[in-house]
């Protein structure tokens, strides 16, 4: 009888045995996936904050909790031109982060529906997820499957809105499998097509994406894998509890290369994805007027006059040194440039004046010119107090232009009203203003010689001072100050 | 003894060091002003703290005068007129309100010089707009490098300034005009050139955001042309020439400006006709007309005059046929 039993008890474990080995065989060639990848197109986090304060419509300013356990409670990860939703209202986009604090932030557009206090705000980034990984085993009727880390196995892991803090992690997003992309080639007689489980109906904290095929996969395929195309995406985490701005959050992917009949792994690996903060680029281009003054050698010639001939005066940035008057009745002339450059959308003005005739005292000076027809001036606004002084016969001291780039308000060349027979082998001339009442003979305000009125880079013009010394003018140092009044246009 | 000697070498070579550097008048005097214009709305009574930047783009040190000077706009183009002594009756000026921070300064090569400059409104200050300006004025010493040689010359020298805007809080008139609103009243062709200008009769600045448009006799609009958004200084004008409209026209054409500015949602309105004929082309056309049809009915004349006369002629042979027959009857 005890024999008998024995036989039996060694009959039934055999029996078990071989029905356990029958029905769970041995693969061969079982390893590990190697080469593998995830690359996401797009890795910044998404946001997950909540607004500090009921918003109100049309409030362009949101300030964000600062309670720790909530994912976002500063604006660290969140840029201009990002699309949020504040509640519930979305497409709303951020104009701009407040310079002075990390929660504060401004929306383009005003708030069309109020919103109460300590509401979810989301910027949502998503990405597809392109699985690339080579197969070490060869495997009949199997299928490659992907499991991606959720937040939690509820529907808020499929709500399209951003999962962070404790329950951080991809978003399904509603997926299908017209979503996924399957590998291809490999060996196989045919791809089927994918299934997408979220973690909800898959039963734990991964969201599952499987392609199965027909035929046998051979081994060490170079295969790829595509989750999510350009209709829809799984969503990228908010940043975990522990996350620190600026440090990647890492997530576990699984790739799985599984059997028939039951679909039980022979092939896996574990890889991390990384997404992480952006990074806020910004410079600030600071309104400025920029001017600048340059002498120019008696060795270049400006105004239509030869160099060495007739100008024969050097000139600095702040001099323009006349020297010895040897010759009377001869002209005299001397040129500078001037550049100017604005950002300002209203432009620039430059004027000038003198702050006192050519003087050596009180009483002896050279007198600004009149030109040939002795009736110019120092009027640049009016056309017709322009005048040519081409004749040596004519003394005095004045100026022209001669235009690069800029826009000038009269030139050495004019032909028109003051200056009807003018050209370019002419100098059209006028007096300097003269605005200091305590030196001037007479006085008037500072002429307007060169403008934009729009911003502008580097406009250049030039400024030919004349000067002719009569024979009886009286011996000495004749000496006068030229300011340029530099300004942004009102 | 020691030590005297030591002072005297340190002494000499200090001086010889200094004595030999040549003090060269710059070639280039390159300086950046920033922010060229800013606007500040203060209370009376208000405290604020601005600042203005120059910026040296040489490679010299340049040293200088920071001074305020108010300002104006004196003609239509929005140029700034800077007053150093502002005229009493200016109900606009500002300076006195502002303590620089610095009155002299050294600005290094390549470096930038911070102006800081504390506005005070007065308690009992005119509300609206006040404009000063703070500007950078180098001294004319150390510009050139050194006091001019005793020759004849100009010495050059300039202000390089930024424009401050105070908006003073408090009842403010707002009023602006369309005026001189001019173009031709018959053209032959488009486009037409319209001028006009905006008067500011405010109490501060305003920058009026309007529109040109162009209306045919159907009343549809055909073009239209937002004007540039520019400041308009208090009791100033401000001129614009906008071109509308296409080279093919014709009709008459109601051109409008309308727009709005100020802070109490005022607007401006302003309308004129033109007529657009492009009546060579339609004089040509008449005539090409009517050559044609002076042709035509030459032609036409000519060949009916023709007709008849062949008509006659062929009656002529046929009586006369007629005519022989009978004779021909008659000899049988």
């Amino acid at each position: 009888m005890r024999n008998i039993r024995k036989i039996a008890l060694i009959i039934f474990i055999f029996t078990q045995t071989g029905v356990f080995f029958l029905s769970h065989p041995f693969v061969v060639d079982s390893g590990n996936i190697t080469s593998a990848t995830d690359t996401l197109s797009n890795p910044r986090l998404s946001f997950f904050g909540r607004n500090d304060g009921a918003l109100s419509i049309g409030s362009t300013n949101i300030v964000v909790k600062t309670t720790t356990s909530i994912p976002d409670h500063n604006t660290g990860n969140l840029f201009p031109k990002d699309t949020i939703s504040v509640g519930i209202q979305g497409n709303l986009t951020v104009a701009s982060l407040s310079a002075g604090t990390t929660t504060d932030f401004s929306i383009t557009t005003g708030m069309l529906v109020p919103v109460a206090d300590n509401q979810p705000i989301y910027s949502t980034q998503s990405a597809t997820h392109t699985l690339a990984f080579t197969n070490s085993s060869a495997v009949a009727n199997g299928a490659i499957r992907i499991l991606i880390p959720a937040g939690d196995s509820t529907s808020a892991s499929n709500d399209g809105a951003p999962d962070g803090g404790t329950t951080a992690g991809f978003d399904f997003n509603g997926i299908t499998a017209a979503n996924i992309t399957c590998p291809t080639g490999g060996g196989v007689s045919a791809w089927e097509t994918a299934t997408a489980t979220a973690s909800s109906t898959f039963g734990s904290n991964l969201h599952a994406f499987e392609c199965r095929y027909r035929g046998t996969l051979s081994a060490s395929q170079a295969l790829t894998m595509t989750i999510g195309d350009s209709s829809k995406k799984l969503v990228n985490p908010a940043p975990k509890t522990s996350h620190t701005q600026g440090k990647a959050d890492t997530y576990n992917v699984k790739i799985q290369l599984l059997s028939t009949p039951y679909y039980t792994p022979v092939d896996d690996v574990i890889i991390t994805v990384s997404p992480v903060d952006g990074v806020l680029v910004s410079a600030t281009v600071v309104p400025a007027l920029t001017f600048q003054i340059q002498g120019i050698a008696n060795t270049t010639g400006h105004c239509g006059k030869i160099p060495g001939t007739d100008m024969i005066v050097t000139t600095t940035a702040t001099t323009v040194p006349f020297g010895e008057i040897n010759s009377t009745a001869s002209f005299y002339d001397a040129s500078q440039s001037i550049t100017a450059s604005t950002n300002s959308p209203s432009g620039y003005t430059i004027k000038v004046a003198q702050d006192d005739e050519l003087s050596m005292n009180a009483s002896d000076y050279i007198a600004n010119t009149t030109c040939d027809s002795t009736t110019c001036t120092h009027d640049t606004s009016d056309q017709s107090k322009k005048g040519l002084w081409d004749t040596t016969s004519t003394y005095g001291f004045g100026y022209s232009l001669e235009n690069s780039t800029s826009t000038l308000d009269f030139s050495y060349s004019d032909t028109d009203s003051g200056c009807t027979s003018g050209g370019a082998t002419h100098f059209c001339a006028h007096q300097f203003a003269c605005n200091n009442s305590t030196n001037c003979v007479a006085t008037n305000t500072e002429q307007r010689v060169a403008r934009s009125t729009a911003p502008s880079a580097n406009q250049v013009f030039y400024v030919c001072y004349r000067l002719n010394v009569g024979p009886t003018q009286k011996a000495g140092y004749y000496q006068t100050r030229i300011m340029y009044y530099a300004a942004g246009n009102f | 003894m020691r030590k005297f000697t030591t002072k005297f070498i340190v002494f000499v070579f200090t001086f010889t060091f200094f004595a030999s550097v040549g003090v060269n008048a710059q070639n280039t005097v390159d300086l950046t002003v920033s922010p060229p214009t800013q606007e500040v709305n203060l209370n009376p009574g208000d405290e604020k703290q601005i600042q203005v930047k120059f910026y040296n783009r040489t490679d010299e040190n340049i040293s200088g005068s920071i001074k305020k000077a108010d300002f104006l706009v004196l003609d239509k183009e929005g140029s700034p007129t800077l007053f150093d002594t502002s005229s009493t009756n200016n109900r606009h000026a500002a300076s006195s309100w502002i303590t620089l921070s610095e009155e002299k300064v050294v600005i290094g090569a390549k470096n930038q010089a911070i102006v800081n400059a504390f506005i005070k409104v007065p308690k009992d200050a005119y509300a609206c707009g006040h404009y000063t300006s703070i500007y950078f004025q180098p001294t004319p010493v150390t510009l050139g490098g050194k006091e001019l040689e005793r020759q004849s010359a100009a010495s050059i020298a300039f202000k390089l300034a930024s424009l401050i805007y105070i908006n003073v809080n408090g009842e403010c008139k707002e009023k602006a005009y369309v005026s001189n609103m001019k173009v031709p009243a018959f053209q032959e062709y488009g486009p037409i050139s319209v001028n006009f200008d905006i008067l500011n009769r405010s109490d501060y600045h305003i920058s009026p955001k309007a529109v040109l448009s162009m209306s045919n006799f159907l009343k549809k609009d055909i073009d239209l042309k937002p004007l540039p958004e520019n400041n308009i200084f208090p009791d100033a004008i401000r001129s614009y020439e906008i071109e509308i409209g296409n080279k093919w026209m014709f009709g008459p054409y109601t051109l409008q400006v309308q727009g709005g500015y100020g802070k109490t949602g005022q607007t401006l309105f302003r309308t004129i006709t033109v007529w657009v004929i492009p009546w060579r082309i339609i004089v040509v056309a008449l005539l090409f007309i009517i050559i044609i049809w002076l042709v035509v009915k030459s032609l036409f004349k000519a060949t009916i005059q023709k007709e008849t006369h062949l008509e006659q002629e062929l009656e002529k042979e046929m009586n006369e046929i007629k005519k022989l027959k009978e004779q021909l009857k008659k000899r049988e």
